[in-house]
């Protein structure tokens, strides 16, 4: 199968990733406060690009990483992984960010998340793909559910933000739901 | 100010690894997988007494880069011989998060000094790391495991479905959680 169309979406597709242009983005990204609090747990580090290049360099082989764009535009939007694949029980960790914030709010990271799970379960052959997202990020939480993921518990007041402790949320999405959707 | 040692228990104690005797008595431990799993998640196998000692020291070095491993070896109150592991692999400092593994190998102690052990990593991780909570995976198999931290006081609060392979099925993974001050009104409860 071509890969274009292997990962291409509705209004998005992913692009394999080069490191150079998004090493330049994720240094940029990392400036927006917000952006990094919805995208992971860590504080924000302010590396040289060159270093946040190197970031990439090093994992090329052992990650799933992808750019997002949309179908009209050659510019980059944000960042798709699928990372810590087990190979005995075929589960995956997926993530997002759509560091352009202009672009939040239209669909994109559904979009970009369907292709990055329809690549997960046909071509890397998953039984189930994982994720986490945070309390305060209800936006994201609501594309997941739509995605088919399941909330399978919290983990209470695992996150720190100015004092105030909020929960971390499970969610999975077994290979068997995804079937059961896609089918027309 | 401080009473007692940390890493003193009744029966057992917390000690430093010892990189020359500990690893062949370990290694008759990992034939049981689920003791081999949480040293290495690949390849799932026995492990040998070489690469053992390998694993063990590449993580006393990344412990110097990063300061990340707290590991402690458990032994006999009385003796030298090597009976299991308890440690706290991961921290995430900028939320006071930890996640904790245990395995005791020693068929004269499985099932014995697991929760006395389980009770001296939380006085370390609470009192001296100053965690706000602390983490552990338990497969939904692990039946020991699973009535071992909840008389501990830990909180079933995820269930991971069908994220496991092995013995010719999927298994479910729990996540079990205690936070600091569940933990310290516990403290409190048992001292009256």
């Amino acid at each position: 199968m071509n890969y274009d169309e292997l990962l291409k979406g509705e209004l998005v597709c992913l692009e394999v990733l080069d490191p150079q242009p998004m090493a330049s983005l994720i240094c940029r990204w990392n400036l927006d406060s917000e952006f990094v609090r919805l995208f992971g747990d860590e504080p924000p580090r302010l590396w040289p690009v060159r270093y946040a290049q190197e970031g990439f360099e090093n994992h090329l082989a052992e990650l799933y990483l992808f750019a997002i764009r949309t179908l009209d535009d050659p510019r980059t939007i944000g960042i798709l992984d699928l990372s810590e694949i087990d190979r005995i029980s075929h589960n995956a960790w997926i993530s997002i960010g759509i560091g352009e914030r202009d672009q939040w709010g239209k669909g994109y990271g559904t979009d970009a998340m369907r292709v990055g799970i329809r690549f997960g379960f046909e071509q890397l052959n998953l039984h189930r793909i994982s994720l986490t997202v945070f309390e305060y990020n209800p936006r994201a939480r609501r594309s997941y559910e739509k995605l088919g993921f399941k909330e399978e518990g919290r983990a209470r007041k695992f996150l720190n933000r100015d004092g105030q402790r909020w929960d971390m949320i499970y969610m999975g999405l077994l290979h068997d739901e995804w079937i059961g959707q896609e089918a027309p | 100010m401080i009473e007692t040692s940390l890493f003193e228990g009744k029966t057992i104690r917390l000690t430093a690894i010892n990189l020359e005797e500990d690893p062949p008595v370990e290694a008759e431990f990992t034939k049981d997988l689920d003791y081999a799993r949480l040293l290495r998640p690949w390849p799932v196998r026995p492990i040998s007494p070489f690469e053992l000692k390998k694993l063990h020291e590449e993580r006393i070095k990344r412990r110097g880069e990063f300061e990340q491993d707290y590991y402690f070896a458990v032994r006999p109150k009385n003796e030298e011989r090597f009976i299991g592991f308890i440690r706290i692999p991961h921290i995430g400092w900028s939320h006071s998060n930890g996640l904790m593994q245990m395995a005791i190998g020693d068929p004269a102690w499985k099932g014995q000094c697991e929760l006395e052990a389980l009770n001296l990593l939380l006085t370390y991780a609470f009192h001296e790391l100053n965690l706000y909570r602390l983490n552990v995976l338990v497969p939904e198999y692990d039946q020991e495991g699973i009535h071992l931290f909840e008389q501990a006081g830990f909180t079933c609060e995820v269930r991971q479905r069908e994220i496991l392979y092995q013995a010719d099925r999927y298994w479910d993974l729990l996540l079990y959680g205690i936070l600091s001050d569940e933990w310290h009104r516990q403290q409190m409860e048992v001292k009256g």
